[in-house]
């Protein structure tokens, strides 16, 4: 089992009107990357500044590595990237200035600054600019530049691809799976669950400052069923195949369609079944997270 | 759906294994060399990123404020305050010269004028006396009057014979007609019309007498009847009692009997005589004044009978003496009142001292108000009286001293009426002294009985002022030129060596002014005398009244409240007060204190409200090295602007100095520089420190401009109302109440009156009060500051 590198216990921030943590445990083990999600005010941020040692917990702990978050706050920086949920930089001429500043200020070598070169071409930033003058994009840049550059074995990012154009974004997710691959334990909150699909080995979802799930990808992309959407030419093969199945989830007679969830080991099954008609088109629909956070949810209002 | 990895993730069941999971730590940030971070409490890097971040704004301020007071300086310089201060003050010196001048002119007026007259009074009606006694005595001798009477006595002689019936009957017809025959002689004599009808009551008289007893001889008769012509004569003069024209007789009886019977010499019975007739003829009054002149000079004639007849000197030698121990009796019985402590007379007095109140009288104007009269108080009744407006109660005149019991209810203590008695002494001295000489020179007259101070019949008031003027400038003189020296560190002896060239006055002038003085004070006090003596005041009432009012200066005359202004004026400090409480404690507060609002608010408020403060806190800061350095940057600003300040102001004293300022080497000097910059200081610590405290309370900037900022600007307009009520501030512009201000204002707790005033303990202790303020603000912020959350 890998070590643990972020511990938090039974975290409680009152708020009042639902706000905060109520009773948030979690953790973060060595190399792994963690997402987080949930609607706005679920308490993503909370959470965050909260391991970040910025807000004192009503009750619970954090621990990262032996550190408390709150009282060895100072210590535990020495191991932490950040990228704050809203940007701003410190009153300096420029974002080279400012980059060399915390950069010195956290002890960075040579190599820290041809690295921090390389993710400023990558991401393609100016970053001469003033920073009280940026543009939302380029300060989301300077900042990404910033917690990256220090190559610092956690990584923690509040909504890190906001303001980010897509082209953007897609090279920011290639340097956030560079991070992991150099064995960074990451944790980033997001409101694109397609994003934390992508970086992310599990996912846990917020709500109403609890965690209402935490989804493996491993197991998300594993799953022991597939959904299939099948459309027939013929009207007597569309009934003739449904007839006595039990696993239809969706059918659309006018078209002639039907959604099936199959097991993963029937799928040679239903191919072979499948060859007997004449069929106009099959596909695998794909099983996304929010698929499955919608699902747990309606799973959890017919409860 | 989900695995039993997923499950311990959710946190509802953690195996506790996984606690003893202890991993390695792994290499920090920046990679290779780990630096050994000590946790400092000072970082100079975020020291260095404030600091780079308003250097020009602190610049700007620091220079700004300093040029406040350069200009205020250099403007002062310029400027010859203290001139205008000296004017002042020196006007209050003539004030006091003026009434103490009046009051001893006044004074010495009527010693010398009283003195005069009763020495023309006594000696005038004695040497009258004398020579009237002499007279008559001597009419017994007329051969004209003894012819007559014998041509008179022979006649009345033959007309009684004539005459019939009783022996009155035939005395009265006798009597009538030789009185024509006497009348129709003595018309016909070479006698004045005067001395006819001294002769024709002389002989009447006799008759009279010689009708008693003819066996009497012409002599024996004239002895009785010759006191009752001269009582006769006196009646013309004045009214006499029956008993003072008993003795009247009697004592012209003796006399005639002295010197005819007893054969004495005539000027000595005339010398005794007129001793007898003073005591005799004076009212009670005069008895009194008289009595000891008389005994005095009875003994000093009993003592050398001849010289006191030949030496006339002798006589008046004696009576300046008496004169002078009366007159400063008197002198002494008031003058100690104006030594005595003076009080503030807060009820409405009379003219003579008294508390006054009104009544009715019952009559009616025309329009219908009864008409009220006002009426004097004498006895202590505070029920009765009426007080004065406000603030303009005087200082108690020498009058009301005299009725201080009745004013206030408390009389003075025998302490200070000691005290003061000893104090006037001395100044009677000088006034004996003068007196002596005055009357030594009032009584030296030429062989017509005349000199500058007397005409010959009366006491020649031009001549005794224009001495009593020459008297006072003498004194005068000396002390001028006494107040000259030590002024100018000079030895003059004559005040003519006074000139325009270096005093304001010339010797001249000064004199001049004196005699403008003296005059002005005895037309006055002459005004005021007829004022009371129509209001019937007693004759004592009616001298010290005029001598009280007439002494009295203008400034004297005013309210208090408005006299305490006008020598506010002259004694205030305009420097001190301009740099030290205009300057330093507020013009020079505003600029540091709007940029300490701001530096504060963004030093940490700002910072958390943008979230830049996101950066510094991940990097290995404690909050706490944060937090103290930014109030280490916060103090360093306040140093630097103070610093600013001081070197500046000093620089502007001394520039103002070389310019020609000299004025501000006494008013301004580089001490009190460094005091009020200090204060100026310690306040602006307290201000950053409310500020501070307030940007570390809040985590909105626009709270923590608000609170911080409100307070201070809130001091800071409570001190500038202060100012109207502060001591500083010129009596007519003051007011009283607005001083309230001051209290609820920490920045009253830099006084620079104190420093002015050289009251550097009081002025030190207040400072203590703005550094536990200070102290207090900054360890609270950082309290606040290491426990809240951060919204970052």
């Amino acid at each position: 089992m890998k070590p643990c590198v972020i511990r938090c216990e039974h975290l409680v921030k009152d708020y009042g009107h639902l706000r905060g943590n109520f009773d948030l445990s979690l953790s973060l083990l060595e190399g792994e990357c963690l997402g987080i999600s949930g609607e706005n005010g679920a308490g993503k941020t909370t959470l965050l500044r909260q391991i970040m040692g910025f807000i004192k917990p009503d009750s619970g702990s954090i621990q990262i590595y032996q550190y408390d978050a709150y009282t060895d706050a100072a210590k535990t920086k020495q191991y932490i990237g950040y990228i704050p949920g809203e940007i701003n930089f410190p009153d300096v001429k420029s974002g080279t200035v400012f980059l060399h500043e915390y950069g010195t200020s956290l002890g960075a070598e040579e190599e820290n600054y041809q690295y921090a070169d390389q993710i400023i071409q990558r991401m393609q930033l100016d970053i001469r600019a003033y920073p009280k003058r940026m543009s939302k994009g380029m300060k989301q840049k300077t900042a990404i530049v910033a917690a990256l550059m220090l190559k610092a074995p956690i990584l923690i990012m509040d909504e890190p691809t906001t303001g980010l154009d897509p082209l953007m974004r897609e090279e920011f997710l290639e340097l956030v799976l560079e991070q992991k691959k150099r064995g960074a334990s990451i944790i980033m909150t997001s409101n694109t669950i397609e994003e934390l699909e992508r970086i992310c080995d599990k996912v846990a979802l917020l709500s109403q400052g609890k965690i209402v799930d935490v989804v493996s990808m491993e197991d998300m992309r594993n799953r022991f069923f597939r959904d299939y959407k099948i459309e027939f030419i013929k009207e007597e093969d569309y009934l003739s195949f449904l007839k006595g199945r039990n696993d239809i989830q969706q059918v659309k007679p006018e078209l002639l369609q039907v959604t099936l969830r199959v097991a993963k080991e029937e799928v040679p099954m239903l191919m072979r079944r499948l060859s007997l008609y004449q069929v106009k088109y099959l596909s695998e629909k794909k099983f996304t997270l929010s698929d499955y956070f919608t699902e747990k949810r309606r799973q959890q209002k017919g409860e | 759906m989900l695995t039993k990895k997923d499950l311990l993730l959710t946190g509802i069941e953690l195996p506790k294994e996984q606690d003893e999971v202890q991993m390695a730590l792994p290499p920090s940030k920046g990679v290779t060399k780990e630096k050994k971070r000590k946790h400092h409490l000072f970082s100079p890097a975020i020291f260095k990123e404030s600091l780079k971040s308003n250097k020009l704004a602190l610049l700007i301020c620091s220079l700004g404020n300093a040029i406040i007071n350069i200009a205020i300086i250099c403007i002062l310089s310029t400027l010859n305050i203290n001139a205008t201060k000296e004017a002042m003050s020196s006007m209050f010196k003539n004030a006091d010269y003026e009434s103490t001048l009046k009051f001893s002119s006044v004074s010495m007026y009527t010693c010398y004028q009283e003195g005069a007259e009763s020495y023309e009074l006594i000696n005038g009606s004695l040497e009258k006396a004398r020579g009237e006694t002499e007279q008559a005595l001597s009419i017994i001798e007329d051969e004209t009057l003894t012819n007559s009477i014998s041509s008179a006595k022979k006649a009345y002689d033959l007309f009684y014979t004539l005459s019939t019936g009783t022996e009155e009957e035939k005395n009265t017809k006798a009597k009538e007609r030789a009185m024509v025959l006497v009348n129709t002689l003595l018309d016909n004599s070479d006698y004045s019309e005067q001395e006819k009808q001294v002769a024709k009551s002389v002989i009447s008289y006799y008759f009279d007498e010689y009708a008693n007893d003819k066996s009497q001889s012409i002599k024996e008769i004239l002895i009785k009847v010759l006191p009752l012509t001269i009582v006769d004569q006196v009646k013309e003069e004045m009214t006499l009692s029956k008993e003072q024209e008993a003795s009247v007789i009697s004592t012209y009886q003796d006399a005639f009997t002295k010197v005819y019977v007893e054969e004495r010499n005539l000027g000595e019975v005339s010398v005794e005589t007129s001793f007898s007739l003073a005591k005799v003829l004076a009212s009670n009054e005069e008895a009194e004044l008289l009595s000891p002149f008389l005994t005095s000079l009875e003994n000093t004639y009993t003592k050398d009978k001849t010289a006191y007849l030949n030496d006339p000197t002798i006589q008046h030698n004696v009576i300046i003496q008496e004169l002078e121990t009366l007159v400063i009796e008197t002198m002494e019985d008031i003058a100690y009142y104006q030594y005595l402590p003076t009080f503030v007379v807060n009820v409405k007095t009379s003219d003579r001292g008294y508390p006054i109140h009104y009544v009715k009288t019952g009559s009616y104007t025309e329009s219908g108000q009864e008409i009220m009269k006002e009426e004097e108080i004498l006895t202590y009744q505070p029920d009765l009286y009426l007080a004065v407006k406000g603030d303009m109660g005087t200082n108690a005149t020498l009058l009301e001293k005299m009725h201080k019991d009745i004013i206030t209810g408390v009389s003075y203590s025998e302490e200070e009426i000691q005290t003061a008695k000893a104090e006037a002494k001395e100044a009677i001295q000088t006034l004996k002294d003068h007196l002596h000489t005055f009357l030594v020179d009032f009584s030296t007259r030429d062989e017509e009985g005349k000199n500058s101070l007397f005409t010959g019949t009366v006491v020649n008031e031009v001549g005794v002022q224009q001495y009593l003027t020459k008297n006072i400038q003498e004194m005068a003189k000396v002390e001028l030129v006494n107040d000259y020296n030590e002024k100018h560190e000079d030895k003059i002896t004559s005040i003519e060596e006074i000139t325009k060239e270096n005093n304001d006055y010339s010797g001249e002038e000064m004199m001049n002014l004196v005699e403008n003085y003296v005059a002005s004070g005895i037309t006055s006090f002459k005004t005021y005398q007829i004022q009371c003596e129509r209001k019937g005041y007693s004759k004592e009432d009616v001298l010290l009244v005029s001598l009280v009012k007439a002494s009295q200066g203008v400034i004297d005359s005013l309210p208090n409240k408005t006299g305490e202004t006008l020598s506010e004026l002259g004694s205030m400090n305009m420097y001190g007060f301009l740099i030290g409480i205009i300057g330093f404690a507020l013009a020079c507060l505003l600029v540091p204190m709007v940029y300490t609002i701001l530096l504060a608010n963004n030093l940490v408020a700002n910072k958390v409200e943008t979230g830049s403060l996101a950066f510094t806190l991940s990097t290995p800061i404690r909050r706490g090295t944060y937090i103290f350095t930014e109030a280490m940057y916060l103090l360093f600003t306040q140093v630097v602007m103070s610093l600013s300040l001081l070197i500046f102001s000093c620089l502007a004293q001394i520039i103002g100095v070389a310019l020609g300022g000299t004025d501000l080497i006494v008013s301004l000097p580089l001490q009190d520089i460094m005091l009020y910059s200090f204060g100026n200081f310690m306040v602006m610590l307290a201000i950053s420190g409310i500020c501070f405290l307030s940007s570390c309370f809040f985590n909105k900037s626009n709270l923590a401009i608000a609170i911080g900022g409100g307070i201070s600007i809130f001091f800071f307009i409570c001190s500038i109302l202060g100012l109207f009520g502060c001591q500083a501030m010129p009596g007519t512009i003051r007011i009283e109440q607005m001083n309230i201000f001051n209290n609820i204002t920490i920045l009253s707790l830099f006084d620079p009156l104190a420093v002015m005033n050289k009251d550097y303990t009081t002025f030190f202790v207040k400072l203590i009060g703005l550094l536990v303020i200070a102290g207090g603000t900054y360890t609270l912020g950082a309290i606040r500051f290491n426990k809240k959350d951060l919204p970052l």
